[in-house]
């Protein structure tokens, strides 16, 4: 292994120990004060067993932050695998490639994804946490503040639609750059056993439905 | 009709423990993969179900606590969206894997986005450069217009008029 992995490495240990200290002192600064949306949620509620309500919520808290220590790790791994993909595509693939525009831009596609990847999973670990526990104003600064599932859903729904983009941009410069002449050879069997046409289907449907919604919650509050 | 919020509360966050534990459980793919470097690409289908789990489960306790409010039945809408919203990111996310939009490089069913890799694997039984291209545009595109959407509202909560002491 190279040094270079090992400071990788290093920072990355750096990174996750940081988080999960940063998501211990949440954890614990929501059970000693126990506010934020939810939290609150159940307080306000008036019911004569709110005592007992409050055990499943809290059954819930303990196992969603576990899932939040994932997520970071699958974002850290992401960055890993982005740092590793340059390196691959760099000093292995490229060495024997001619180093075209074209060539290098194709090469630095696949590793940006991986990038952006690392991104949402890491937004997703950020912002459903102040999901739960509220808005942090110290993390404006960052722009990674997150006020609501529509905001969550935003940047959540533009970090994947510049990946998905990407692709789009990566196949035409296949199509456009790499040996034309011999794609019908590597493309051989034009179906559709991957892209699963009930899956598409459903997810259009589900984004028009969705977009639709919140159209017409625009249109009503005017 | 006074137990009627508590127990959909109570039925909320129990499908939403439900799928926490689903997500967790995920974690052994997890550990295999990262033991074994052949499976390290077959494991993404199940990241992403762990995703998909993980945000769902999300979706489901914010809509269960939001069954305690009194007003909840005039914001079935909103609640309806929290819930899709994190799901419909997730099963995009989901189908990405599936569609091994991001992970096809190195896996022999996939998409050959390195030439070679049609000569290493000739029997693979690549899918077509088409129907790879149309998905990811479709992606692209529902992503693009859900974020234009969101976005849209977003600005017009930031253009309202305030009153005359700054507040809105």
């Amino acid at each position: 292994m190279k040094w270079i992995m090992f400071v990788i490495l290093a920072l990355i240990v750096i990174l996750l120990v940081t988080a999960v200290v940063a998501l211990a002192g949440v954890v614990i600064w929501l059970v000693v004060r126990r506010e934020g949306p939810l939290v609150d949620r159940l307080r306000a509620a008036k019911f004569p067993a709110k005592r007992l309500l409050a055990l499943p919520l809290a059954a819930w808290l303990a196992l969603f932050f576990i899932i939040l220590l994932m997520l970071l790790f699958v974002s850290a791994m992401c960055l890993m695998y982005t740092f590793a993909l340059l390196h691959g595509e760099w000093l292995t693939t490229l060495q024997s490639l001619p180093k075209t525009a074209g060539n290098i831009l194709i090469h630095l596609i696949y590793p940006l994804q991986v990038f952006l990847f690392a991104l949402v999973t890491f937004f997703m670990a950020v912002g459903g946490l102040q999901l739960v526990i509220g808005p942090v104003e110290k993390l404006a600064r960052l722009r990674l503040r997150v006020v609501d599932v529509a905001d969550f859903a935003r940047r959540t729904a533009v970090l994947i639609a510049l990946a998905a983009g990407l692709e789009v941009v990566k196949i035409l410069l296949y199509g456009l750059l790499v040996a034309p002449e011999h794609l019908s050879s590597f493309f051989a069997r034009e179906t559709l056993p991957k892209a699963d046409p009930l899956g598409v289907a459903l997810l259009a449907t589900a984004i028009l439905l969705l977009s639709a919604v919140f159209w017409l919650r625009r249109k009503g509050d005017r | 009709m006074n137990t009627l919020r508590p127990t959909l509360f109570v039925l909320m966050l129990a499908l939403a423990l439900l799928a926490a534990v689903w997500a967790l459980s995920m974690i052994g793919s997890f550990f295999t993969a990262a033991a074994d470097y052949g499976n390290h690409h077959e494991v993404t289908e199940t990241l992403c179900l762990f995703l998909a789990a993980a945000l769902v489960s999300l979706g489901l306790a914010l809509s269960g606590t939001a069954m305690l409010e009194k007003s909840y039945v005039r914001t079935a809408w909103s609640e309806l969206a929290q819930l899709t919203v994190p799901a419909l990111m997730a099963f995009g996310a989901w189908l990405l894997f599936v569609n091994e939009t991001f992970y096809s490089l190195f896996d022999p069913k996939g998409f050959p986005v390195h030439p070679t890799e049609t000569f290493i694997y000739p029997d693979a039984g690549w899918h077509g450069m088409l129907s790879h291209l149309l998905a990811a545009m479709l992606v692209f595109l529902g992503f693009g217009a859900l974020w234009l959407a969101l976005r849209k509202e977003k600005e017009k909560v930031e253009n309202q008029p305030t009153g005359g002491d700054g507040t809105n």
